[in-house]
């Protein structure tokens, strides 16, 4: 195994366990929702081998960026938090488990690094390019029943917040992709209304959100 | 969800934000797995226990299986024994020269046991690139290649230093 780069085993040591608990639950819930999507979208998880869930995805994640076999790119994310740098891993992962390659590593390469062997002979090796990784695999458009219920579902959240601009534009912006500082910035706002359109969108579509994770 | 697709599907723009993550608070996300079905509270003492664990594991020394071994006061000879494997067995794992697909995972999490290190750090370890061996001398004009990894069985099979109580049960889980 590689050795992490010095400037992220120290941001890695400086990890309380309070913060670990908090980006655990968001790269859950993240890896969770992918893997949902994947659900909706294929109508099977027959391509998610039996082994895999949101949680074990994420520790292999967090176990490839302390095994130094997934570099952070500290240029691409900047932020203190590993949380970014774990998404961008899952996606990865993510998208190789639905291309049905388990355990491709390599989508992209990105960079050459030399490594060395457990006898200390240096050699070139893949720096598994872990950003610009494709979205969910498509293999074919939605059936025109999904296409229908999810046509539904989004005409549902514009009626949950029809009465407000603000966040029709903000889930304009979310669809876009939009980040929160980018949505600050496009909105005119600061970060913490945006926030707070997050939660107010939240609480508006609720039940939507309750009748999806049902499905 | 970090592309500006307008090329988006009626899922996509009907679901995409739910993996909009970062504007949501510590209580949102484990209300949001309580509504996944999930144990909050278990895994999350499960997440931070498999932290300390891998920072253990790698804080002194990139993993390998042997360095780790030799970090618990382990020879070859005793983690062989220990993970009822053989020393040619192990020198191969440690190499990754055998195909981790073919590995059982009863194996995989013998090796961890036995290393105190997270299975899932012995999994990433067994899918790294083949290693040539500690000492391994090469003169000549091309490039030396590794020989392609074996199956896990084809391993057992002619292993000639293997006991043969442990050779059969070796066998006995190939799927």
């Amino acid at each position: 195994m590689a050795t992490v780069a010095t400037k992220t085993r120290a941001i890695l040591d400086g990890i309380s366990e309070e913060q670990w608990t908090g980006y655990y639950n968001e790269l859950v819930v993240y890896s969770g929702m992918k893997c949902r999507r994947l659900y909706w979208r294929n109508g099977t998880t027959e391509n998610l081998p039996e082994t895999h869930s949101p949680d074990s995805i994420v520790r292999e994640a967090v176990t490839l960026l302390y095994a130094g076999d997934r570099m952070w790119n500290h240029q691409r994310y900047p932020e203190s938090s590993p949380v970014p740098f774990l998404k961008s891993v899952i996606d990865s992962l993510v998208s190789g488990l639905v291309m049905g390659q388990e355990h491709q590593r390599s989508v992209y390469l990105v960079d050459q690094q030399k490594r060395s062997t457990i006898d200390g002979d240096k050699y070139d090796v893949e720096v598994r390019g872990s950003e610009d990784v494709p979205d969910l695999a498509r293999p074919e458009p939605l059936n025109p029943e999904k296409a229908v219920y999810f046509a539904e579902v989004e005409k549902r959240i514009g009626e949950a917040i029809e009465d407000r601009p603000d966040l029709v534009r903000f889930f304009g912006f979310i669809q876009e992709g939009r980040s929160s500082s980018e949505i600050a910035e496009l909105m005119q706002v600061g970060v913490e209304a945006v926030y707070q359109m997050r939660k107010l969108f939240d609480a508006r579509t609720a039940s939507i959100k309750a009748e999806l994770l049902r499905r | 969800m970090n592309t500006k697709d307008n090329n988006l599907d009626a899922l996509d723009r009907a679901t995409a934000w739910l993996e909009r993550t970062e504007d949501l608070t510590l209580d949102d996300l484990r209300s949001v797995r309580h509504q996944m079905g999930e144990d909050v509270e278990t895994s999350e003492r499960d997440f931070l226990k498999f932290i300390k664990e891998i920072k253990t594991v790698t804080a002194p020394a990139p993993f390998a299986l042997l360095s780790r071994a030799k970090q618990l006061g382990l020879s070859k000879v005793n983690l062989a024994d220990a993970t009822e494997l053989s020393v040619p067995l192990i020198m191969k794992l440690d190499r990754r020269m055998i195909q981790f697909s073919t590995i059982p995972e009863l194996v995989v999490r013998k090796v961890g046991e036995v290393l105190a290190a997270p299975i899932e750090l012995v999994r990433v370890y067994l899918q790294q690139q083949p290693a040539f061996a500690t000492g391994a001398n090469f003169r000549a004009d091309e490039a030396p290649r590794l020989p392609e990894a074996q199956n896990f069985f084809d391993a057992v099979s002619e292993d000639l230093t293997i006991s043969e109580a442990r050779k059969k049960s070796l066998l006995a889980l190939k799927p």
